[in-house]
């Protein structure tokens, strides 16, 4: 007897163009936390999080037709949550200067979600975690979003490929390049309490 | 092996996609080189720890206010001109009722000049029957009227012969 073969991302775009809105449902609960975390890793605030999501699945409901089958449709959805996380980063840059010792006050503002640990590796789980996401929000553009998609979602080398449109070779050079850089920025924060 | 190649190794060295000989060299150089072997350790504790980070869900009514934007954005109907408007357009209906119902009862309710008014005892006798008319108040003649027949009722119009008894039904008796 052969195997039911799960509906592919798609199958289900194209029956969502198709006009069957129960597949853009079933696309918003196969991506919701996915990228809810890719964003969140961006921006750091949960809420603004969840409405670049929202605004992310908007996008894609309004511009269903604009989706071609030449490209897979998770490099889509993550190439237009990224756009909205990096439109909102820079809204933000033009109403705040930057420099590096107002970023780290800035950052104390961070709330890490909630974990299942208990009391006392809670606390210091948090700790590490937000210095860590202290330190993914100093990284450049490109090795931030790499760093989220490879150690944070533990995507593929392909996957990450397809989604940000480089080569493989470029993925793997660029994700030795963003954890050294980041390790970089660790110490610093380290260094600076 | 120069340091900076080795540094650059790191994720085809944890990936094991390095061939055994490049495999071998960095893994020498780590022996010898200190610094080095101080980075890749703080790599691997913090690959470890960004692996670790903790994952965050949506909200549970994440679906509904989606679907609510949605609605909102894309599916409202067209705006309408005023003059097209529910209430507009079926104003006219309710002012023409409202006139012509206006109408009937002031002619009804308003005395005519030339008559006197309306009071119960010059009333029409038609207007003053109060029951429904019926053939029974036709065929109840001055005969039976005379007998009480016309309380009783009939069963039917009586289109006998004059000379033929009344038939009457629920006689009393």
């Amino acid at each position: 007897m052969s195997e039911i073969q799960p509906i592919t991302d798609e199958q289900l775009i194209a029956q969502f163009q198709a006009g069957k809105e129960s597949a853009f449902i079933e696309l918003v609960n196969r991506y919701k936390d996915r990228l809810l975390n890719f964003v969140y890793r961006f921006v750091g605030d949960r809420d603004e999080a969840e409405d670049i999501v929202q605004d992310t699945f908007l996008k894609v409901y309004k511009n269903r037709h604009a989706y071609r089958e030449v490209a897979k449709f998770s490099t889509w959805i993550y190439t237009i949550a990224g756009n909205l996380a990096r439109s909102e980063l820079r809204k933000r840059r033009r109403h705040k200067t930057y420099n590096m010792s107002q970023i780290g006050l800035e950052d104390r503002d961070f709330d890490p979600p909630d974990t299942d640990l208990g009391p006392d590796s809670h606390v210091s789980f948090r700790f590490e975690e937000a210095e860590i996401q202290r330190a993914i929000r100093q990284l450049p553009d490109q090795f931030r979003t790499i760093i989220i998609l490879r150690d944070i979602q533990e995507l593929s080398y392909e996957e990450i490929s397809r989604i940000l449109d480089i080569p493989m070779g470029t993925v793997k050079s660029r994700v030795n390049r963003a954890r050294l850089k980041m390790q970089e920025l660790l110490k610093h924060l380290k260094e600076n309490g | 092996m120069k340091c900076q190649l080795v540094l650059d190794s790191y994720t085809a060295y944890t990936d094991y996609e390095l061939t055994a000989t490049m495999r071998t060299q960095v893994e020498d150089h780590l022996k010898q080189c200190r610094p080095c072997r101080e980075v890749f350790q703080g790599l691997d504790s913090m690959v470890a720890s960004l692996h670790n980070m903790s994952l965050i869900q949506t909200s549970l009514d994440f679906n509904d206010r989606l679907l609510m934007k949605i609605s909102k954005a894309y599916l409202q109907p067209t705006r309408l001109p005023w003059y097209r408007l529910p209430t507009v357009k079926f104003s006219g209906y309710a002012t023409a009722a409202g006139v012509a119902l206006a109408l009937v009862f002031s002619q009804w309710m308003s005395p005519s000049s030339d008559s006197p008014p309306l009071t119960p005892k010059n009333m029409p006798v038609a207007e003053q029957t109060l029951p429904e008319a019926t053939n029974e108040s036709i065929f109840v003649t001055q005969d039976t009227a005379d007998n009480g027949a016309d309380t009783l009722g009939l069963s039917e119009p009586h289109t006998s012969r004059p000379d033929q008894p009344l038939q009457l039904v629920n006689q009393r008796p």
